[in-house]
């Protein structure tokens, strides 16, 4: 044999044991738990929460973008839901940071299984996550797929991006290892605490050590206003939907795949329209605004899905619930949190939709 | 198509394959279908970033390879001159509208403002192609080359074409000489084991060197310190300037051995970008040093043009003064630019006058390595801070005596890293090289699920390449 056909030999080795390997690995991965790494900026532990031992299904999941992680405080509507019916269960806050609709779609399928999955699923959303050329999509989600549900991601594969996505489920195994043996996953101590002791988010309420997180997340972003305010406000939609697509393609098959997931799962949807500062409505471009409202109407309203538009309250109209201009800090996401409380408790639990 | 991506992976993992089996039957050299086949896929590979690029550079190949024909076939010194400047005027045409036209507009807006006239110009449509900067000056080196008779012309337009859209060069660089470049199609390819083990090991330290050191100096170093210098005292902003100068070099340097690997799994062989240039004992050896196929580039077809060092001092000063200009601004459209290139040639000239006498012993040499690292530093000031207001906050910062709050553990093990990478000998990197090609291939697997595995937890700080801006 040349020394030519020798290389490609090895090449061409090399490459399916890689692949073996790497399916192998995620196998395994799987099988110890290990299946979540979270890699973006404002994370949530989703590994903490896969790891969780829950007693009964959670009463609330909350998904959506960094909005909704920073604006809901998830023990504070655990507590007013209990004030009503004390066999309430947990409630959980999973925003994460650019999570659009079919992000959101396949944390729901991949991660609220078994005893995760929900009585209730509250979606956040606001007019990113419905915008199917989203520059700033979270990312790999669909990486996230467990191996065993390959075959129905795959089913979805419509681009050569999404096929590249579709390939990252078996090929996430090493680094989920890598993670776990450097024990990555708790590199942030704060985000596991918040999330094993009080669900989720980025806030809690309720003891001194929860006074003292607050006070430290918001001393960490303390500048978010200004920054927002300097590069963002002025040119929003270049930043946020410079091709802004709502709900077509892959968002439409997302929402889709949402609703018959809620009903496959007897999981009752909920969507709230997330507030945003006056400052963030007023530079939001007026077709994004009316088409975002037009959405809304369409796709939540027509499906008899509950609808909350929330306007932020009284107290949502001043700068000081905010972290910046579409982020709530811990005083404005508590008045959020126990606003959706009570309209969740004019509301009983009504099974699937 | 990023290098640091799975997309890139499942690229290569999907044409290598392909490739050898097309190399098998081409023995001796390239027959059309491979070339055709590099052509497609490298046309793939580029056009993911925006297929309306592959226009212009679809263009720019046709009417450079026409150039030269012209050139090639015509014995009339007028005539071959004329083809000549047709063909620089074409690419510096190109480059000007899209990388200069917005900012030279700007900037005739702002005079006018200022003199009382406000006017109104119209603004060059769509982004900076990426990648535009090196293909154009690919070109331009062919053309000028087969005017002053120093190689012989592409065989057919499709070796041309090959030569501008080879994709692992393509988009930043090295930027490849067309006389070490052309000859390659048409001879065996280094197709053999250890060719194959070297340009894998260099992708592997390559990614290592841009997602696990220069994104993470980024991050935890220089970002903090320059989006508020202002907030910072000296041990800061010394901290952050080295930590700048090792995140540009492991940047950029990292993206050179990714591509020098990619090509050499292709059997290709690109000539190495960097040269542990932070040894050097001069501005001017860094230069010879550093982004080596720029350096070179500007050395023969701008520097030696405008006289070089035969025409006396103030000629040579003058000439490097204009070449760095010139190579501050190839970097990019803005006064960074403009200021950083001028900084670098005032530099050189003031070192070539005043500066200290090459050193024989070792504390001296140790002392010219050590003002020549930090001379480089200060003037990348101008390339990180945001305007010239920012630069002087960042160096206003090394008055102020303050305790140090810039002290990431990440960042710190990065840059220690970085540090020992650059200063390891060349011949370990090769007996590294040597001994990862010698591996068996589930050897060569699990080092591609280890990088791989790792680098894809450092892909949440997902810096692109800092290169590419340019």
């Amino acid at each position: 044999m040349s020394e030519a056909a020798a290389a490609t030999r090895k090449g061409l080795l090399t490459l399916l044991l890689t692949a073996a390997l790497s399916v192998g690995l995620t196998a395994l991965s799987d099988g110890l738990g290990w299946r979540w790494v979270e890699p973006v900026i404002w994370p949530t532990d989703l590994l903490s929460f896969s790891q969780l031992k829950l007693r009964a299904p959670p009463e609330l999941v909350i998904l959506g973008s960094s909005r909704a992680s920073m604006g809901f405080v998830p023990g504070l509507i655990e507590g007013c839901l209990r004030e009503a019916d004390p066999a309430a269960g947990e409630v959980f806050n999973l925003g994460r940071a650019y999570a659009s609709l079919p992000e959101l779609e396949a944390l729901a399928r991949g991660i609220l299984v078994e005893d995760k999955r929900p009585k209730r699923l509250l979606l956040a959303l606001d007019f990113e996550a419905i915008d199917a050329n989203n520059p700033r999509a979270a990312g790999s989600m669909h990486g996230r797929w467990g191996l065993d549900q390959l075959g129905f991601a795959a089913g979805r594969i419509d681009s050569g991006a999404a096929l590249v996505d579709w390939l990252r489920a078996p090929t996430r195994g090493p680094a989920a290892l890598i993670a776990a043996a450097a024990d990555r996953h708790e590199q942030d101590p704060r985000l596991g605490w918040i999330m094993r002791e009080h669900g989720g988010g980025q806030w809690c309420s309720g003891t001194a050590d929860c006074e003292a997180q607050n006070l430290d997340f918001k001393r960490a972003i303390a500048d978010r206003w200004e920054r927002v305010e300097k590069f963002i406000l002025p040119r929003l939609r270049a930043e946020q939907a410079p091709d802004w697509a709502p709900g077509v393609g892959r968002v439409e098959v997302a929402w889709a795949g949402l609703r018959a997931w809620s009903m496959e799962n007897n999981v009752e949807l909920l969507v709230v329209q997330m507030p945003v500062s006056a400052e963030w409505a007023a530079a939001t471009p007026p077709d994004i605004a009316q088409g975002y409202a037009q959405w809304l109407d369409e796709n939540v309203v027509a499906h008899n899905i509950p609808l909350w538009r929330d306007e932020g309250g009284r107290a949502g109209k001043t700068r000081r619930s905010w972290a910046d201009p579409d982020h709530l800090n811990d005083a404005g996401a508590a008045s959020l949190s126990k606003r959706v409380c009570r309209e969740l408790l004019l509301r009983p639990t009504a099974g699937g939709r | 198509m990023l290098f640091a991506s799975l997309e890139f992976a499942v690229f290569l993992m999907v044409t290598w394959p392909l490739w050898r089996a097309l190399q098998a039957r081409a023995e001796g050299g390239l027959r059309t279908p491979a070339l055709l086949y590099l052509l497609v896929i490298s046309a793939f590979f580029y056009g993911c970033w925006r297929p309306w690029y592959l226009l212009l550079i679809g263009a720019s190949t046709i009417i450079q390879y026409g150039v030269g024909q012209g050139i090639v076939r015509s014995e009339d010194p007028a005539r071959r001159r004329a083809y000549l400047i047709a063909g620089l005027v074409a690419d510096l045409a190109l480059l000007g509208a899209f990388k200069y036209g917005n900012f030279l507009m700007e900037n005739a807006e702002a005079v006018a403002a200022a003199l009382g006239q406000p006017l109104r110009l119209p603004r060059v449509p769509g982004e900076l192609p990426v990648g535009i900067s090196f293909y154009t000056f690919q070109t331009l080196s062919y053309i000028i080359d087969l005017y002053r008779r120093r190689m012989e012309p592409a065989r057919s337009l499709l070796d041309f074409a090959v030569y501008v859209i080879f994709f692992p060069q393509l988009v930043a660089g090295p930027i490849v000489r067309a006389a070490d470049f052309l000859p390659q199609l048409h001879r065996r390819l280094q197709m053999g084991l250890a060719p194959l083990g070297r340009g894998l090991g260099l992708i592997l330290i390559g990614l290592i060197k841009k997602m696990a050191l220069a994104d993470v100096l980024h991050a935890t170093i220089v970002e903090p310190f320059f989006s508020a210098p202002e907030q910072h005292g000296a041990p800061d902003a010394l901290l952050a300037l080295w930590a700048a100068n090792f995140q540009v070099y492991c940047d950029f340097s990292g993206y050179s051995d990714v591509a020098i690997g990619a090509a050499l799994l292709f059997g290709f062989e690109l000539a190495p970008n960097f040269d542990r240039p932070f040894w050097s004992r001069s501005p001017m050896e860094h230069w010879r040093r550093w982004h080596i196929s720029l350096s070179t580039w500007l050395k023969d077809y701008l520097y030696i043009e405008l006289g070089g060092s035969r025409q006396g001092p103030a000629r040579t000063d003058l000439a490097l003064v204009i070449t760095f200009f010139l190579g501050g601004v190839w970097h990019g459209a803005g006064w960074r630019f403009v200021l950083w290139g001028l900084y670098n040639g005032v530099l050189l000239v003031l070192w070539r006058r005043f500066g200290p006498k090459p050193a024989t012993s070792l504390p001296g040499r140790l002392l010219l390595t050590l003002a020549t690292f930090h001379v480089i530093c200060l003037g990348l000031v101008f390339l990180h801070a945001d305007g010239l207001s920012a630069a002087l906050d960042a160096w206003g910062a090394f008055g102020r005596i303050e305790a140090p709050k810039l002290l990431p553990t990440g960042g710190l093990v990065a840059l220690g890293v970085a540090i020992a990478l650059h200063a390891s000998p060349i011949r370990l990197k090769q007996w590294i090289l040597e001994c990862f090609s010698e591996m068996p291939a589930w050897g060569w697997a699990l080092a591609i699920l280890l990088v791989g595995g790792a680098l894809s937890l450092f892909a949440q700080l997902s810096v692109p390449f800092f290169y590419f801006q340019f």
